[in-house]
């Protein structure tokens, strides 16, 4: 990278997103405009209709498709390069696994001007059902920061899986309905397959079937789910997303146990907010840990931070010695869950 | 010897607490730490203080002063993070003890520290407390927590700040107290309302000397409170009651002795440096003796002000000299609590009256201290008109009839630029910590009712940036329940400063709308409760806003379900969707009888002619229901409310 071509690659915060001006692109827009990237197919990612030219990884492009009618222009590979036509001159753009979920993509823009990452929502490492993530080496990094603050630190994915699942058996064995609260697109199927592995029954609402059907015709193998049927006595564990927390189905079945799945369980507030019998830290983002490791490998001289605590993040990054800035994304909740199912 | 009792099992209690929904499983799980810590008294005590919110003793007039600032900087020390970082943290969890305790996790060894006894928490408690200078308390602080592992940090943390966030309110408190040593929960109550210290109530239950708790002076008891009429749902007997005004202020006990004065508002805390118009004029005294009455802002004849007015002199740690001057306050005293003759919470409400004229009488003529009038409710109203709204000669009036026959005093006590009037009981005794018929406050048809905050929503066009549309709860049992929402009322510098508070407050937010810990109280006026399935409440308001911020009451303090619940039958009862307004009820402005000022100088007499019978003082374990007068049932208990079926003969 030349010296001071980071400017050459600024990204800046519009109101229909962020924008990087040398490639003439959008990352995860909230509006329609005619070149953006979508780095996965989450409902805050996504605006309400797609552009003429619109990147995405393949399986984002049919999870758009399944989840919300969005066609994409121009889905990719894994490590399929193609020539992006930019004002900062000859640029090829590929597409690494970002982990999070299955399709989520980091997007790899190489210019005269060096290497530019977006991360999209990010976590490095393996998952259950989607591919690994990992920090890809860059000259600039855009990087989510939903959990960039120190008190944001996750037990191993593994660990926090078998308690679950442990703790499903435990509410059957006594006669008791467990009932997770998970995002539909993600943590859901990660809990299928890990309630499955553990041979425990699955009901799902009906937002989870339909994603799972998607995994499955993506080639993702998820254990049989049962939809939710009134006067089923078989028992199952409940896998539903957690805006119908308060809906009758719900409601209606006595000795629930109800059990918040999240990133967010790591703060006290989480269980009052649910009104959840248990909660279970599983994120499907990055801890403080994790984002500092990514930046910290990419190697980036220059770092914008976004989404959640962008602020502090690239305070705590600046105190060591890297030159990072937080962009505010317009029109975002800037909660992991928040703008999509999370709320009722 | 047992190993003295430890902070770190205090947090598991207060982790295992908060981990579950049920307040009688929380219940069962402090009193068995009670039980297992019972040997170590000092420990005992310090951990019901904790628990009901303040670990110093409760006419201690102390505070430990440990704030946000004296915390981030401690916690900047010892974690190594800048404040702006700490509070980007504390945002997050909502609590700065939480954020801290995670942020101590990330330190090696963290598990395996020291740790604290809960004897060297009572000693914290009180080296804080005496230390004045910041500079002292921030090494007395760092030194403690540098002993504490991560949930040790978290809930010493809390403790201080005066938020465990565990569910273990002052009624829990007193329940697993009863719970743990076996007592019955009326006497934990009684022994607690006298002594307003969960500390010593917990020593007493332990030892089975519950009956020994005594009011002191400088130890604030819990106040009694009056009961809407409209929740008033038995007959009464207008000769057995007194109607005084209803001031709009601050409610107040004022203690005294020696030197030494002490204001207590509502939630027992200490105001004593706010008013010291007040104090001085009590030191004008060599008697001794607690009062109990409301603080009022007044105008040049010593006419009430309006509480807005009054606002200007709360939250301020001491008044400046050009306020005290543009706000002169009163206090209007209407019962006392001790004088050099002893406690008199169990004399009846005519013995207590006359001390407590006799008590303000050696002040000497004080235009700050007065004792609010009283007039024999049968002297002062129309008493035709309870006859006439009677239904049957064998049953007495019931309070709702009462209505009209007290309306001239209701009048005349408006255009005093009162509230309303309060009728009490001329034989009951002090029930402090109650909500009793003995006092039944009249304010319109439909008053008022409190909730507290508990979510707000940015505006929009001229209100965007700031929060003005607010969520609002009453509570049900330990529960808030939301009943509605508004957004009118207040005005744009006080939706300002109202915002900047509940930012601090914010736990969640989604969207335009910021969960917030309950802790702001709402006065809402409204036009009829009806059904909703909207909110938890299961009730909704119609036309709800905002008449102030009620600064003077602790969220705990905010109007129950029940309330709601019993001012919706009323409406049912009176067969309208709304309650008619006192206006529109019978009687004019011009009646001529209007109350006489000055108290009766001895107790008026039953219809029978027979002197008024003083109830007896309640002992514990017949505590609460037992003393009330035969004549007076105790209708309405807040949380065991049932609507009752519509009287015959309407």
């Amino acid at each position: 990278m030349i010296e001071g071509s980071e400017e050459a690659l600024a990204v800046v915060a519009r109101p229909e997103g962020l924008y990087v001006p040398a490639l003439d692109l959008f990352l995860d827009p909230s509006a329609p405009v005619p070149r953006a990237f979508v780095s996965h197919a989450h409902g805050d990612h996504v605006a309400a209709e797609t552009g003429a030219i619109t990147v995405s990884s393949r399986e984002t492009a049919a999870l758009l498709a399944a989840r919300f009618g969005l066609a994409v222009s121009r889905p990719l590979a894994w490590g399929e390069a193609i020539a992006w036509e930019a004002p900062i001159g000859p640029t090829v753009i590929t597409l690494m696994p970002a982990g999070h979920v299955l399709g989520a993509a980091q997007l790899v823009a190489d210019t005269p001007a060096g290497r530019l990452v977006y991360t999209g929502d990010y976590q490095s490492g393996p998952g259950l059902t989607h591919a690994a993530g990992a920090p890809v080496p860059c000259d600039v990094l855009v990087i989510e920061a939903t959990f960039g603050l120190p008190i944001f630190r996750f037990p191993p994915r593994d660990g926090v899986r078998a308690d679950i699942a442990g703790w499903c058996a435990a509410r059957l064995a006594g006669d008791e309905i467990p009932v997770l609260l998970a995002y539909s697109l993600g943590k859901a199927q990660e809990l299928c397959v890990a309630l499955g592995e553990d041979g425990l029954s699955i009901v799902a609402h009906g937002a989870v079937r339909r994603m799972c059907a998607a995994y499955s015709e993506l080639g993702v193998r998820l254990p049989e789910t049962r939809a939710i049927v009134a006067g089923d006595a078989e028992p199952g564990v409940l896998v539903i997303p957690p805006w119908a927390r308060g809906q009758p189905f719900v409601k209606r079945r006595k000795n629930t146990r109800i059990a918040y799945v999240s990133g967010w369980a790591r703060i006290d507030a989480a269980r009052e907010r649910f009104d959840a019998d248990a909660v279970f830290t599983l994120s499907d983002h990055a801890d403080f840990d994790d984002l500092l490791f990514t930046v910290r490998t990419s190697g980036a001289r220059r770092v914008y931070t976004t989404y959640g605590h962008a602020a502090p993040f690239a305070a705590i990054l600046r105190d060591l010695g890297i030159d990072a800035r937080p962009l505010e994304a317009h029109g975002r909740d800037t909660q992991e869950e928040a703008a999509g199912e999370g709320i009722s | 010897m047992t190993p003295p009792a430890t902070l770190r099992e205090l947090s598991s209690t207060f982790e295992a607490m908060r981990a579950t929904r049920s307040p009688r499983m929380k219940e069962a799980l402090l009193g068995d730490l009670l039980l297992t810590i019972a040997d170590d008294a000092e420990a005992l005590q310090i951990t019901a203080r904790i628990c009901a919110g303040r670990g110093l003793a409760a006419g201690d007039p102390r505070s430990v002063g440990v704030g946000w600032s004296l915390v981030m900087e401690v916690a900047s020390g010892m974690t190594g993070y800048p404040p702006g970082i700490l509070a980007a943290c504390a945002r997050a969890t909502g609590d700065l003890g939480e954020a801290i305790g995670l942020l101590v996790e990330r330190s090696p060894g963290a598990d395996d520290r020291p740790g604290l006894t809960l004897v060297d928490v009572a000693a914290l408690w009180d080296a804080l407390a005496s230390s004045s200078r910041r500079a002292d308390k921030g090494p007395i602080l760092f030194r403690a927590l540098a002993r504490c592992s991560p949930i040790e940090t978290k809930y010493l943390l809390r403790s201080l700040g005066g938020g465990l966030r565990v569910g273990a309110q002052e009624t829990l408190v007193l329940s697993a107290i009863a719970r743990a040593f076996d007592r019955d929960l009326e006497s934990v109550r009684w022994a607690f309302a006298r002594t307003g210290d969960a500390g010593v109530v917990a020593g007493l239950a332990r030892d089975d000397r519950l009956a020994e708790a005594s009011f002191e002076i400088g130890r604030p008891a819990a106040f009694m409170l009056a009961t809407p009429l409209e929740s008033v749902r038995s007959a009464l007997d207008p000769a057995m009651y007194v109607i005084e005004d209803k001031i709009d202020g601050i409610r107040a006990q004022v203690h005294k002795r020696g030197d030494e004065v002490a204001i207590f508002a509502r939630g027992l805390s200490r105001v004593t440096e706010q008013f010291p118009e007040v104090v001085e004029a009590m030191r004008l005294t060599s008697a001794s003796g607690a009062l109990d009455g409301e603080i009022v802002a007044v105008g040049p004849e010593g006419r009430p002000r309006p509480f807005m007015i009054l606002a200007e002199r709360i939250h301020r740690k001491a008044p400046t000299r050009a306020m005290l001057t543009r706000v002169p306050v009163a206090f209007v005293a209407y019962d006392l609590l001790a004088d050099d003759a002893g406690e008199s919470l169990d004399s009846p409400w005519t013995d207590r009256r006359s001390r407590l004229e006799r008590f303000v009488a050696t002040l000497g003529p004080s235009a700050v201290i007065r004792v609010n009038p009283a007039a024999p409710m049968r002297a002062s109203d129309a008493g035709a008109a309870v006859e006439v709204d009677a239904p049957g000669a064998d049953a007495e009036p019931s309070a709702a009839a009462l209505l009209p026959s007290v309306q001239s005093s209701f009048r005349a006590a408006r255009e005093r630029g009162h509230e309303g009037l309060v009728l009490k009981r001329v034989d009951a005794y002090y029930e402090a910590g109650r909500r009793t018929a003995s006092w039944i406050k009249v304010k319109q048809a439909f008053a008022t009712l409190d909730c507290v905050i508990t979510a707000a929503e940015e505006g929009h066009g001229k209100r965007a940036g700031v929060w003005s549309d607010y969520t609002f709860a009453v509570w049900n049992g330990p529960e808030l329940v939301n009943i509605g929402k508004a957004y009118s009322g207040l005005t744009d510098r006080e939706i300002e400063a109202l915002t900047a508070r509940l930012r601090k407050l914010a736990t969640e937010r989604f969207g335009r709308a910021h969960l917030v810990r309950p802790e702001v109280v709402l006065e809402i006026a409204f036009d009829g409760v009806q059904r909703s399935a909207r909110h938890k409440s299961g009730f909704a308001l119609r036309f709800p806003r905002i008449l102030r911020i009620r600064d003077d009451k602790p969220p705990e303090q905010a109007d129950a379900l029940a309330t709601v619940r019993a001012i919706f039958a009323a409406q049912l009862e009176s067969g309208h969707r709304e309650e008619p307004s006192l206006a529109d009820l019978p009687g004019s402005p011009e009646d001529p009888s209007s109350p006489p000022s000055g108290a009766p100088s001895r107790p008026p007499r039953s219809r029978s002619g027979a002197p008024a019978r003083p109830s007896r003082p309640p002992r514990p374990a017949a505590a609460g229901r037992a003393a009330s007068p035969a004549q007076l049932a105790f209708p309405f208990a807040e949380a065991d409310f049932v609507p009752r079926p519509r009287r015959r003969g309407r």
